[in-house]
């Protein structure tokens, strides 16, 4: 490492380097049913997200959902409710 | 950003700064997956449970099976508390046991929650909330990778190559594919799609086992994985 931030952990064991990319999260929102959110911070850099789910009771099942990114708004589709964490890296 | 503390990697991309927070590592462990019963002898099915005060993000790590985020289900046991139940498979396997890790990612804790750390760094934004502190494990992202279904043939499958020495896991944008349909007592599965993580390679698969009938719907026909830098977790 020539430059830049080197984190270590008490241990001694490197946490962060020049090359690590650390995920941003913008917000997180619950969902039952199709929609869309704005935030600028998509604009920072390549947007990412994760949908849990969270309809009660059961056994662990599949559920549909897709998610599209145009321009600073994040637009999804989903069979079931859930938690969508969203941000950028 | 006027004033602070900011690292940038060397992609040009903030790592730190007094903006934005991350998902904090807040579990790891290992699931041993078992045979399933019903004929389907190329999937392994295990789960674990998570009682939680947050919807979990999972990332997992197999080298040798393609692991499928087959889902999770919640109980609310009070107090705040709920009780997740995540299953796992994992399809291609040359044995009917294996052991995934699997990474939990939560909202970051406040300093109630997580006393601070005696050495080490600690980034404030200007509102005195921590963007950053050194005794975390964060959501390292390094690449999103989209792989879509088969459509005319049995398999499909995508691998990426990351930086030797590192260690690597993936988490599902959301559930992973999987469709089984009973006839009679036998169960076949239709389609399914995974990822494994061997040494720094990731490979995607999409695998369909019957091409003439797809049972339910295919509501997501591409899967979505999030490549995470696991390295010293």
């Amino acid at each position: 490492m020539s430059n830049g931030v080197l984190v270590l952990d008490a241990g001694g064991v490197e946490q962060l380097n020049t090359s690590v990319r650390v995920g941003k999260l913008l917000g997180s929102t619950t969902v039952s049913s199709s929609g869309s959110l704005t935030d600028a911070g998509f604009s920072t850099g390549t947007p990412w997200y994760i949908a849990v789910p969270t309809t009660a009771g059961g056994a662990p099942s599949w559920f549909g959902f897709t998610v599209s990114f145009s321009g600073n708004t994040m637009t999804w589709m989903t069979t079931s409710s859930c938690t969508i964490y969203y941000g950028v890296f | 950003m006027t004033f602070g503390f900011k690292s940038v990697n060397d992609a040009g991309t903030n790592q730190i700064d007094d903006t934005y927070k991350g998902l904090e590592m807040r579990a790891s462990g290992t699931i041993n997956t078992s045979s399933l019963s019903g004929g389907i002898s190329f999937l392994s099915y295990g789960s674990f449970t998570l009682d939680l005060t947050y919807p979990p993000v999972i990332a997992f790590k197999d080298g040798t099976g393609f692991t499928c985020n087959n889902g999770i289900s919640s109980v609310y046991l009070g107090g705040g508390i709920t009780r997740y139940t995540i299953g796992i498979l994992v399809f291609k396997p040359s044995s009917t046991h294996y052991a995934v890790t699997y990474f939990v990612f939560g909202p970051p804790r406040t300093i109630s929650e997580v006393p601070l750390p005696q050495i080490g760094l600690v980034v404030y934004n200007s509102s005195g909330a921590i963007t950053y502190r050194s005794d975390q494990k964060y959501f390292n992202i390094v690449d999103v990778v989209s792989l879509a279904s088969p459509t005319n043939e049995l398999e499909t499958s995508t691998t990426r190559t990351y930086t030797s020495g590192r260690s690597y896991a993936v988490a599902s944008t959301a559930i992973s594919n999987y469709a089984a349909y009973s006839d009679g007592d036998l169960i076949t599965a239709e389609f399914c799609s995974g990822f494994k993580c061997s040494s720094n390679v990731v490979t995607f698969s999409w695998k369909r086992y019957n091409l003439q009938s797809i049972a339910g719907s295919m509501l997501s026909t591409t899967l979505t994985g999030i490549v995470l830098d696991v390295t010293n977790f």
